[in-house]
C-alpha cells in the first residue's frame, strides 16, 4: 500500500491501484462498475483550420487545372493541353504524304511508281477516274475492285486480271490517305479524299460484299450520280 | 474506439478513391492501348517483336542490363523553330516580312535566307513568340512554318529525339525502365547503332568499341572454339588483344545473338500522335518519287 497522500487521488481513478479493493469504504462507492466509461468531447475544429484546408484544396485545384492536361490520356509532361499536342500535330492531316509510303506498298506493282500504270493496269497520272471532282466513283473502285473494259484519257483498256478488292484489307484512313496521294501527285491536283468519305461510300454500298466477287465494271461506275 | 464505423468508412474511402485514381482510371484511359501507324513507311508501332528479340529481352533481364541502362527518354519542354519553306515570288513584300520578324537582318542575309529556302528564320522560340513571328512572314505564295523542337538533357544527349511515352512500352513485359545511369539509355539503341557485328563485339569487349566505357565485359555469351571444317561466318572478327590463337575463332551463342537481336528492336524514334516530332517542310519542286523518308523521322542521331 502506498502512503495516504496519494490514496485519494489514485480512488478517482476507476482502474487506478488500490481501486475495488474494498482497503476503505469511501473508495469503494467509486467502484468501476458504477462510473460510465470515459468519452471523447467534442471541441469545434478552429475556423482557421478550415479556411487552410479550403485555400490549399483550392490550391491543389488550380494546380491541377494547369498542369494535369485535363487528364487526357494523350497528354505527357512537357505540354499542357490536348489543344497543343493537336496543334504540334502539323503534318497529321496532310493525307496525301500518308499515302505515298501505301501507294507504295500497295498500288504501285501495278500502276507503277509514277502513276504511269501498264501491262496490268491503267495510268493514273492524268486520270479523268481518279481527279474527278467528287471521289465517290474513285472510292468504289479499291473497295470492291473493277473487272471488264474501261476508258481511260480516251484510251480503251482491258486487263486479264481486273482490280483486286482492298475494301477489307484497307481502313477507312489508309484508302483515304492513298487515294489523296494519287489525287495529287503526278501532276494531279484534285482536293484530297477524306476517310468520312471513304466512310460513307462504304455504307452506301454496304450490301455489296468486298471479297472480290462483286467488283464493278465501267459502265455500273458510270451510272453512280456525282455530286456537282 | 466509438467511431469506429465512422473511422473504417473513412479509410475505406480514402483507399478506394487512391485505387480508382491511379488502377481504375488509367486502365480505362490506356489500358486498351493499339498500335499505331507512325514513322515514315506508317507502319505499326511499336513492331511486335520477333521471337528471338524476345527471348533476348530474357536474356536482358537475367544479365541484369537493367541495373545500368535505363529505357526511358525525358523531355523538359520544346522550342518552336519558324522556317521559311518557300519563298515564292513576291519577293519585296517577304523582305519586309522577315525584317520585321527578326530585326537587325541585313539585307544580304534577307536575300539569303530567301535563296536558301527551306531555311530556319528564328530558333528557339516559345510557341506564342512564334505565333508571333510567323505572322510577320504570312506573304500571299511565300510559305513559312513552325518547327516543334523537343528538348531536353537526354535529347541533347542524343538518346532520343522525342519523350518515351506509354506507346514505347506496349509490348514490354516485364518492363524495364530502371532507373540508374550508368550506362547511357538504350531506347534508341537501334536507331543509333544498327550493325549487329557492333554489337557483338561491344559485348565481348566494350572497351574496344567505346573509349573508357565502364561496362563489363559479356564473354561467357560467346564460345571460343577449334575452328572445323570451315571457319563459321558468325565468328567475332576480333583484332588486336582480343585476337584468338590460330585455329580457334570466337562465336556468339544462342544467348549473345538474341541479346542483340532484342538490343536491335529498341527503335522508339518516330513521332507519336502524343510524343510529336517535327516533319522538315518538303521543298516545292520536290514532291513526286521522294519517298517522304526525306522527314527526318529516320534520320539515325549521332551514334553512341
Amino acid at each position: 500500500m502506498k502512503p495516504d497522500p496519494k490514496k485519494s487521488s489514485n480512488a478517482a481513478r476507476p482502474n487506478g491501484p488500490g481501486a475495488g479493493k474494498g482497503s476503505s469504504p469511501n473508495v469503494s462507492a467509486k467502484s468501476p462498475a458504477n462510473e460510465a466509461e470515459p468519452t471523447a468531447g467534442l471541441a469545434h475544429t478552429p475556423i482557421w483550420l478550415i479556411i487552410l484546408f479550403a485555400a490549399l484544396f483550392y490550391w491543389g485545384q488550380l494546380y491541377l487545372d494547369n498542369h494535369a492536361g485535363g487528364f487526357d490520356p494523350q497528354v505527357y509532361e512537357p505540354y499542357e493541353s490536348a489543344k497543343l499536342v493537336k496543334a504540334l500535330n502539323t503534318g497529321a492531316d496532310d493525307l496525301a504524304a500518308k499515302g505515298e509510303p501505301l501507294y507504295g506498298m500497295v498500288c504501285a506493282a501495278c500502276h507503277q511508281p509514277n502513276g504511269s500504270g501498264g501491262a496490268l493496269a491503267p495510268p493514273l497520272a492524268g486520270s479523268e477516274w481518279v481527279t474527278a471532282a467528287d471521289p465517290s466513283r474513285l472510292i468504289r473502285i479499291p473497295l470492291h475492285g473493277l473487272s471488264g473494259p474501261i476508258q481511260v484519257k480516251g484510251q480503251d483498256y482491258t486487263f486479264p486480271s481486273g482490280m483486286t478488292a482492298m475494301g477489307e484489307v484497307l481502313s477507312d484512313d489508309s484508302l483515304a490517305a492513298i487515294l489523296s496521294y494519287i489525287r495529287q501527285s503526278w501532276g494531279n491536283s484534285a482536293p484530297q479524299v477524306t476517310p468520312a468519305q471513304v466512310a460513307k461510300v462504304r455504307q452506301d454500298t454496304a450490301n455489296r460484299p468486298m471479297n472480290g466477287t462483286a467488283t464493278w465494271t465501267a459502265d455500273e461506275l458510270l451510272k453512280v450520280p456525282l455530286a456537282q | 474506439m466509438n467511431q469506429g464505423p465512422l473511422i473504417f468508412l473513412g479509410a475505406l474511402l480514402a483507399l478506394a478513391a487512391s485505387w480508382c485514381g491511379m488502377v481504375v482510371v488509367p486502365n480505362v484511359q490506356i489500358g486498351r492501348q493499339q498500335q499505331v501507324a507512325a514513322g515514315p513507311s506508317n507502319s505499326r508501332y511499336p513492331a511486335i517483336p520477333s521471337g528471338e528479340a524476345q527471348r533476348g529481352r530474357d536474356v536482358y533481364r537475367a544479365q541484369g542490363c537493367f541495373y545500368c541502362h535505363t529505357t526511358n527518354v525525358r523531355q523538359s519542354g520544346a522550342k518552336f523553330d519558324v522556317v521559311l519553306a518557300s519563298a515564292g515570288t513576291n519577293k519585296a513584300a517577304l523582305a519586309s516580312g522577315l525584317r520585321a520578324a527578326r530585326p537587325g537582318l541585313t539585307p544580304a542575309e534577307v536575300s539569303q535566307i530567301m535563296e536558301q529556302a527551306p531555311k530556319p528564320v528564328l530558333q528557339g522560340l516559345t510557341r506564342a513568340e512564334a505565333e508571333t513571328a510567323l505572322k510577320h512572314l504570312t506573304v500571299p505564295d511565300a510559305k513559312a512554318e513552325i518547327i516543334l523542337v523537343p528538348t531536353g538533357p537526354d535529347i541533347e544527349r542524343g538518346w532520343g529525339r522525342r519523350m518515351s511515352v506509354a506507346q514505347d512500352y506496349l509490348f514490354d513485359q516485364p518492363l524495364m525502365l530502371s532507373k540508374q545511369r550508368i550506362g547511357p539509355d538504350l531506347t534508341t539503341i537501334a536507331a543509333r547503332q544498327r550493325d549487329p557485328s557492333w554489337h557483338l563485339l561491344h559485348l565481348y569487349n566494350p572497351q574496344s568499341k567505346v573509349n573508357g566505357s565502364t561496362m563489363p565485359p559479356y564473354r561467357f555469351l560467346f564460345e571460343k572454339r577449334k575452328i572445323g571444317r570451315h571457319p563459321s561466318p558468325d565468328a567475332l572478327q576480333l583484332t588486336g588483344e582480343d585476337a584468338v590463337e590460330p585455329g580457334y575463332e570466337v562465336v556468339p551463342t544462342e544467348r549473345a545473338r538474341a541479346l542483340v537481336a532484342y538490343l536491335l528492336s529498341m527503335d522508339a524514334q518516330f513521332g507519336l500522335f502524343e510524343a510529336p516530332l517535327p516533319v522538315e517542310p518538303k521543298r516545292p519542286d520536290a514532291t513526286t518519287n521522294q519517298p517522304s523518308a526525306t522527314a527526318p523521322t529516320n534520320a539515325a542521331p549521332t551514334n553512341r
